[in-house]
């Protein structure tokens, strides 16, 4: 009924035209017509102020290039260990906060407290707990490792693997709010009687998590997963900025943040324009994939 | 470290905002431009002088364009903080591309031959009449870093070096004289065990910035490219695998085993700084340019520390090159503002200007007479640090290897041999981590002059 009538207003196509005028504005100004250009950039090699056709120059230097390899490998690592990471560990987090009966909402909150931080700010703060000189995390891990008679040295900033580890730990860690708000209103959702009938029937928790929750809220899980996927191809640039730029060694140089070193540290803007391409396609295909396969198993009630 | 990396972001909003303004402005209908009325045919212009000196840098640099203002009758000259060096050079490209430059721009060092090679810019010497300037007056070594094919095509502004501060008193008290600084490697090597000896965490640190290297090789006078040091055209190899590099890398990699370096992180200044002030490296090499807040840092931490030139392999110094920026004037600008910008730049560099930049930042001044005069004033008798910076850029031997490599993919060259520190930090030797960094470094350059060449 008012579904019906929200309708009816907007009978007139000029006036729906005219509303949605500035919002197809700025998608043209500030997203198409850079796309369109970045796409037509990446054919030309450009100096500081002139650009030349190159034809795809930029692209098979793209391809022949170690640097960007690896590159790939770091981010395909990077995102995988981080999607994985950080839906797993909401997942199990989010299940605990479901169970638990007593102070649910300040569980909740603590639970939910990275995310209200910018991603900046999250790097900040891990760069300075996990310091390796001066850290406070480095400094009870490097005590706890001596306790087994381990020296470790634990500078992430010399080890490649180490940093690549500590930059995957704190973008899971950043990410965890945000999959637990979801995780844990798509639980609440799903019917007590199913969990009673389970308990009843004497199913461990890990069972009932797994073989109950997880298929009833496949659909939550679906668009985490594309969302994690997302925050991890792109939106981990400020963590990867601050706490490693990229190195050492190129260990941490993801798609997205060696892009922007490359057009505007140095001022090479046709093969930017190109990497920017490319990435695009592969987040492109890569969603292609994961809602087709997904999509099999999820369970849209 | 961190402050420079948000500046970065925050540049990227602008960025954003300018672009939106400059195409707002372009589609209203190109206010103002290519008008070509000379200076005394305009009432009044005003211009704009893009820098990246934030601090008290950039408040002297705000104080001398108002200064400049103020005695003038038609020209007002504003200083716009753009972030770091980087940012400005990319807002001074953006604002180039888009047809509305700045009156002035600072680019640094390594942005020099990128922004030579644009083409964007009025070459200096050719704009400046010859019977209004004396360039016999100005200091050789800072004019000869900046002219390249034998034409000046800016104004050097910030001219520092790189120098080595140590504390006095650890010396002391390790049992070296602290009248005799370290010179050479094996100086620093032999004088770090005495000093960790007398418990001292550490030798020496230094920020990991490839800029100490590049001062090596012209300390060696070993060139860093081919062709002449990128002087005598485009360089298409580096020498960095060759011997001066080796012998370089293999002093960091002897310092790390010994664990006589505090090692800091890419570029970080703060870092190498705290590590001298809270006296676990009792020796620390860093800019001219920060004399008198390290000094002061000292004081504040109860140590007296001095100024000495930079140790190099063998002990006898070749030269240094020139770090810092110079300001450039883009060709796309009014005539009247063009005449304004140079009208400025006379003025900046006029000796009584620049023995007050010399004085308040620790830059060198770009002008002998701004020497002479504060030498008879006794401002070096009561500053030998600032002393100690000027021998030791006097001391030039004048070659390609001392004037500096031109580079264009300077900064990817930069964070090729900042990570080369980290390979050998992290235990990788020597050989293998400069040719890696040798395929990396010309691959760059291979890249640049394919995308000059028209």
């Amino acid at each position: 009924m008012s579904e019906q009538s929200a309708r009816e207003v907007f009978t007139n196509n000029k006036e729906a035209v005219l509303l949605l005028l500035p919002t197809l504005l700025v998608i043209v100004v500030f997203l198409y017509w850079p796309a369109i250009d970045t796409f037509r950039l990446s054919f030309f090699q450009t100096s500081l102020t002139s650009e030349r056709f190159a034809g795809t120059y930029n692209y098979i230097r793209l391809f022949t290039s170690g640097s960007y390899q690896n590159s790939l490998l770091v981010t395909f690592g990077f995102g995988f260990v981080v999607v994985a990471g950080s839906m797993l560990l909401s997942l199990f987090i989010s299940f605990m906060l479901y169970e638990v009966d007593r102070f649910t909402s300040i569980y909740l909150i603590t639970a939910i407290w990275p995310y209200a931080l910018p991603p900046a700010v999250a790097g900040l703060v891990l760069l300075f707990l996990l310091q390796p000189d001066l850290g406070i995390l480095t400094y009870w891990i490097r005590s706890l490792g001596a306790v087994f008679g381990l020296d470790l040295g634990l500078d992430w900033r010399t080890s490649g693997p180490l940093a690549f580890t500590v930059v995957s730990i704190t973008a899971i860690w950043k990410q965890l709010g945000y999959n637990i708000i979801f995780m844990v209103a798509a639980m609440n959702n799903i019917p007590n009687t199913i969990d009673e009938a389970a308990q009843l029937d004497g199913i461990s928790r890990t069972n009932r998590l797994f073989k109950i929750y997880v298929p009833l809220m496949s659909p939550t899980l679906v668009f985490l997963v594309v969302i994690n996927t997302i925050y991890a191809f792109f939106a981990t640039f400020p963590i990867i900025d601050l706490m490693t730029s990229g190195g050492p060694g190129g260990a941490t140089n993801i798609l997205i943040y060696k892009l922007f070193i490359d057009a505007f540290e140095n001022f090479n803007l046709g093969y930017a324009a190109a990497q920017s391409l490319v990435l695009f396609l592969v987040v492109g295909v890569l969603m292609y994939i994961q809602l087709r396969v997904t999509d099999r198993y999820a369970h849209y009630g | 470290m961190s402050s420079y990396r948000q500046t970065r972001r925050s540049f990227v909003r602008r960025t954003g905002a300018t672009t939106a303004a400059i195409g707002a402005l372009a589609t209203a209908g190109c206010l103002g431009g290519d008008d070509e009325e000379g200076l005394d045919e305009v009432d009044s212009v005003e211009i704009e002088l893009w820098h990246g000196l934030s601090g008290d840098l950039g408040e002297e640099v705000s104080s001398l364009a108002e200064d400049f203002s103020d005695q003038s009758d038609t020209i007002t000259v504003e200083a716009v903080e753009q972030g770091s060096y980087r940012e400005t050079m990319n807002q001074t490209i953006n604002a180039v591309r888009s047809g509305e430059p700045p009156g002035i721009s600072q680019i640094f060092e390594v942005g020099t031959k990128t922004a030579l090679d644009s083409g964007a810019f009025v070459p200096i010497e050719e704009a400046i009449p010859e019977d209004r300037i004396d360039w016999d007056s100005f200091l050789v070594p800072v004019l000869d870093y900046y002219r390249i094919d034998g034409a000046l095509n800016s104004m050097p502004f910030n001219s520092s070096n790189a120098i080595m501060m140590y504390n006095r008193d650890a010396f002391s008290e390790a049992g070296i004289d602290p009248d005799s600084p370290p010179r050479s490697f094996q100086d620093v090597l032999d004088y770090s065990d005495q000093l960790m000896d007398a418990g001292y965490e550490y030798g020496i640190t230094w920020p990991n910035h490839s800029w100490f290297v590049e001062q090596w090789f012209a300390g060696q006078d070993s060139l860093l490219v081919n062709n002449d040091n990128g002087r005598d055209g485009d360089p298409t190899e580096t020498f960095i695998n060759e011997e001066a590099g080796t012998t370089i890398f293999e002093f960091i990699q002897e310092l790390m085993d010994k664990d006589a370096v505090l090692s800091t992180g890419i570029e970080a200044w703060g870092e190498a700084q705290q590590g001298f002030f809270t006296q676990e490296a009792p020796i620390v090499l860093y800019s001219t340019s920060s004399i008198n807040p390290m000094l002061q840092g000292a004081a504040d931490n109860d140590f007296e520390a001095s100024a000495a030139r930079l140790p190099v392999p063998g002990g006898e110094q070749a030269g240094v090159t020139i770090g810092g920026g110079s300001l450039w004037v883009p060709d796309e600008q009014g005539q009247a503002e063009e005449e304004a910008a140079i009208e400025f730049l006379l003025w900046l560099t006029e000796p009584e200007q620049q023995s007050r930049w010399h004085q308040n930042t620790g830059y060198f001044p770009v002008r002998e007479e701004s020497i002479e005069n504060l030498t008879e004033e006794g401002f070096y008798d009561e500053n030998p640090a600032f002393r100690v910076a000027l021998d030791q850029l006097e001391a030039d031997q004048d070659t390609s290897a001392t004037r500096g490599a031109v580079v264009g993919p300077f900064l990817d060259l930069r964070t090729t041999v900042a990570e080369s520190y980290v390979a050998i930090a992290d235990g990788d030797s020597v050989d293998e981590v400069l040719a890696d960094a040798k395929d990396e470094i010309d691959e760059a350059l291979e890249d640049y002059n394919e995308r000059q060449s028209e």
